[in-house]
């Protein structure tokens, strides 16, 4: 990478990040220097993860410069982790809402504080830490804390399945026969899902089917829709690029430190990764989409449209995966031993989870909506300042830090609680 | 005369074209985009070194695109600029056709402003 290189990223990452002040790079930890190797290796092209301390959760992949570049802050990893591990206790459906809602707020905290609406990012940036569930606040979610468990292929996951997918949009295809035969083959589950749509629980829009028709149709030719099938066939490359990258890394690492590779836990782990990942996606691309005012059939149409999108990845992902499978498994088992026992995991953790993932996406949605209504940012200023006091008199190291990288970001802007919130933090 | 690198972000893939497309064709000389978590494509990039002389052309085509809010931001030299204003990019091109005005610009010791 050039001198060069590392001033557009660093000019890029401003941008991106927003924030009147510029955002730090950080180092990243080996386990990613690791996964840039690797990822660099399937790939064919070098791999640059660049880190930047911000509050902002974010993680994006750019191109035009030398290397295959992805920007992170570590919050994105941060916040995925300490969610997935929350969506796996024990916890009650309306507890699992709760969660979903604050996943929601942190998201659109960032959007906010992006767009310079420092009064509504400061409330929403203070109900999403005061009102969350006691389930995913603390320490441990540091970057740095969750380097250190001891588990080393969910760590491995965790940590490194988002960065890969983002790498996985550097997959390039020389022979084109082949994406037009999986865009096919995303087309017609495209048609399966519309036609399933208001069949779920968790997914009220019924599209009649000459409206499904007619959807497919626009998708096709408009590049840009979230249907759109050459868009869900780069997500779906992205996806099993991961995977890959992610088989191969665990191999090592478990290798490295005297464990026994299993491809099956390694496979349940990145399954559980994805779900979390599209959750994360769908709270961003949600949050992203308030206050453009819609009527009420276009924005439970436009969630739609992302569900739809994540339920074909997910189904061609799983149809894809067997190809995947083949390179991995251990010696003494055949290949469709290994394929079905893996397949049959996925199934079962699919089965247990379901109902969770549910509530989860139940939860987002209704943050949406009540985004959407206005009622995200309509929290009692003075409430949420008392209540920020407490917490800080108590001496919560992480809310603290997250504080203080909120005034950060914020900087010198002005709006109404932002002098007082500084004060109280000290900044 | 020294190089400089030019570096902005645009809000779509068109307004990055005719940057590019103002600037003489050279390998150092690349359009980017950034792709989001959902895999959209959001911003557009031009990331480019140019000579002193070749800024002059692409600060003219960002100027009209800066008041039509298409650019996010510019960095020429050292100067960087978010959300940048029509003002301040008229302030730009004026300090590079003085450059180019003035013979002293020419030298390869000449420091950036």
């Amino acid at each position: 990478m050039t001198r060069t290189d590392r001033e557009h990223i660093t000019f890029l990452a401003r941008t991106i990040l927003g924030g009147s002040r510029p955002a730090a790079r950080v180092r990243s930890p080996p386990l990613l220097a690791r996964l840039a190797d690797k990822a660099s290796f399937l790939l064919g092209t070098e791999v640059t993860l660049v880190g930047f301390a911000s509050q902002i959760p974010d993680i994006f992949a750019l191109s035009g410069l030398t290397t295959a570049v992805v920007v992170y802050t570590p919050r994105f990893i941060e916040l995925t982790t300490a969610y997935r591990f929350a969506l796996l206790t024990k916890a009650s459906a309306s507890e699992r809402r709760a969660l979903a809602r604050t996943f929601f707020s942190e998201m659109l905290s960032a959007k906010l504080v992006r767009e310079g609406s420092v009064d509504a990012a400061l409330r929403v940036f203070l109900a999403s830490w005061l009102h969350a569930p006691p389930l995913m606040l603390g320490s441990q979610w540091r970057l740095d804390s969750i380097l250190q468990d001891q588990h080393v292929t969910q760590l491995t996951v965790v940590v490194g399945y988002g960065l890969a997918h983002e790498v996985g949009h550097f997959v390039t295809f020389p022979d084109q026969s082949t994406p037009a035969m999986l865009i096919d083959s995303i087309d017609r589950t495209l048609v399966h899902v519309l036609a399933s749509m208001g069949d779920r629980p968790g997914r009220p829009v019924r599209i009649s089917p000459s409206d499904q028709a007619d959807l497919a149709a626009h998708a096709r030719q408009t590049p840009d829709h979230p249907l759109n099938p050459r868009h869900i066939f780069d997500e779906v490359a992205a996806d099993l690029f991961a995977w890959d990258v992610m088989f191969n890394l665990a191999h090592d690492v478990a290798m490295d430190s005297g464990m026994q590779y299993d491809p099956i836990p390694v496979a349940c782990e990145i399954y559980v990764q994805m779900m979390v990942i599209y959750f994360a996606e769908r709270a961003e691309v949600n949050s992203r989409n308030v206050g453009t005012r819609p009527t009420d059939w276009d924005s439970a149409t436009r969630y739609a449209f992302h569900d739809a999108s994540v339920e074909v990845r997910s189904r061609m992902v799983g149809m894809l995966l067997a190809e995947l499978f083949a390179a991995h498994y251990p010696a003494g088992r055949t290949r469709e031993a290994m394929k079905d026992a893996i397949v049959a995991s996925l199934a079962e953790l699919d089965l247990i989870l379901r109902p969770d993932f549910r509530e989860f996406e139940r939860g987002i949605s209704s943050a949406m909506q009540a985004a959407d209504r206005g009622d995200a940012i309509d929290q009692d200023m003075v409430d949420l300042l008392g209540a920020a006091t407490l917490r800080l008199a108590k001496g919560d190291e992480y809310f603290t830090q997250d504080a203080r990288e909120f005034c950060r970001l914020v900087g010198e802007t002005e709006a109404p609680g932002m002098h007082i919130f500084r004060g109280l933090v000290g900044k | 005369m020294s190089d400089i690198v030019l570096s902005a972000v645009l809000s779509d893939r068109e307004a990055a074209e005719s940057v590019v497309s103002m600037l003489p064709s050279s390998e150092r000389t690349s359009l980017g985009s950034v792709r989001a978590l959902d895999g959209t494509v959001g911003e557009w990039l031009v990331l480019a070194t140019v000579a002193v002389n070749a800024v002059v052309p692409a600060l003219a085509a960002l100027r009209d695109l800066i008041e039509a809010k298409r650019v996010k931001s510019i960095k020429i030299g050292d100067v960087e600029i978010n959300n940048p204003s029509r003002e301040q990019a008229d302030r730009l091109l004026e300090l590079y056709e003085a450059r180019l005005d003035d013979p002293r610009s020419a030298s390869p010791d000449d420091p950036h402003d």
